[in-house]
């Protein structure tokens, strides 16, 4: 009975960490708490009495279906970054501003290279 | 995101968002004169607790600047976390530059970061003899700080390292030989020893299983942990970096090669 009681609570407490970690962008890491889930929710129904059954059946299948979710998630969602206007817009300012110093950074190279020719 | 800028392992994360870069910066030898133009995507993953986690998408595109009297070699870099991060943690990030064809030293280079609340600019103008550098540094909600940094004649910026080390015949390398160069970076100098481990065959991308040189990366820094575990491999043909490893204080990851454009 203790045995059932514990394996339950412990299923419960890696199943929220495993949907914590589902809906925070952690991919393959919530499979690990969603996989402890599963087996202890395994164990959990195999100790079960048959009128304790349903909960611990209801347990399993939750956990199962959260762990096919995260694998899904992680197969077949493909990571994409965000269209950024501003950040490409900073981008080309920068490249912009740089040529325009590297106009300036030549003309003193000119200049320094004419001083050395005047010293001669 | 605050609490990540005041918590004490927002160092540690700095210093994996620096190694990133220095290892995004090697990935730059692909991207010197042979290939203007080119572009490389990576994708950035982290190992937390033993599982990789994709954290950013990583692109590093070349491109001839004209001047009127120069064509400078740009290579720009950009990271930015993936989409599902920004909330969280919001990275973008670029890093810039000019590099003298002929003697392949830098003549300007900029950084601009923004992670989560943290953002600064930084700027550095190379003199023409390479002995000096004029920096400008900003930082949000701080003055802009001028300063001029003496350095070794031979110490160069990441990029220009790289432009140099491509230019390395690593046939000619035995397994163990060793070559030592000397970077500057945040203002400080330090040395880099890189290691000729082999040739191996891996994925490149969407250039399929490619034969690559295996180069260990050592860094006179803290910031790097352990004896060859900070790997890159590149192409044997085109030199592009199909994979790197790396290795720190706090974990660990890698950059895979996702996609290479504009290859000639």
């Amino acid at each position: 009975m203790m045995m059932r009681k514990l394996l339950i609570t412990l299923t419960l407490v890696f199943t929220i960490i495993g949907v914590v970690f589902t809906i925070l962008p952690m991919g393959t890491m919530a499979v690990l708490p969603m996989g402890i889930a599963l087996v202890l929710a395994v164990f959990a129904f195999l100790n079960a009495k048959e009128e304790q059954k349903p909960m611990s059946k209801y347990l399993l299948i939750f956990t199962v279906i959260v762990l096919l979710f995260i694998l899904g998630k992680v197969l077949f969602i493909q990571d994409k970054v965000a269209e950024d206007v501003q950040f490409e817009e900073t981008k080309t300012e920068s490249i912009d501003e740089a040529i325009d110093e590297l106009e300036a950074l030549d003309e003193l190279d000119e200049l320094d290279e004419l001083e050395g020719l005047d010293d001669l | 995101m605050q609490f990540l800028h005041t918590n004490p392992n927002y160092k540690e994360f700095m210093k994996i968002i620096f190694l990133c870069y220095f290892l995004f910066f090697i990935l730059n030898i692909s991207s010197a004169q042979e290939n203007p133009n080119e572009k490389l995507v990576y994708v950035a993953s982290y190992n937390m607790n033993g599982l990789m986690t994709t954290m950013a998408q990583v692109s590093i595109e070349t491109e001839l600047v004209k001047t009127a009297k120069t064509t400078y070699l740009h290579t720009g870099i950009a990271a930015r976390t993936f989409s599902k991060w920004d909330t969280y943690f919001k990275v973008r990030d670029v890093y810039d530059s000019y590099i003298h064809p002929t003697t392949l030293k830098p003549r300007l280079y900029k950084r601009s970061v923004s992670e989560g609340e943290y953002a600064k600019k930084e700027k550095y103008v190379f003199s023409a003899d390479g002995k000096n550098i004029a920096t400008t540094t900003s930082k949000k909600n701080r003055p802009e700080v001028k300063n001029k940094v003496a350095i070794a004649a031979n110490t160069v910026d990441i990029v220009s390292l790289i432009t140099q080390m491509r230019r390395l015949d690593f046939q000619k390398f035995k397994v163990g030989d060793k070559k030592n160069y000397s970077i500057v970076f945040d203002e400080e100098e330090f040395a880099v020893t890189i290691k000729f481990m082999g040739i191996q065959t891996i994925t490149a991308g969407n250039l399929g299983a490619q034969k690559c040189y295996k180069i260990a990366i050592a860094a006179n820094s803290d910031v790097v942990k352990g004896k060859d575990q900070n790997l890159i491999w590149f192409t044997v043909n085109k030199k592009i970096p199909a994979l790197i490893k790396f290795s720190i204080p706090v974990g660990s990851g890698r950059l895979i090669l996702k996609t290479v454009s504009n290859l000639k």
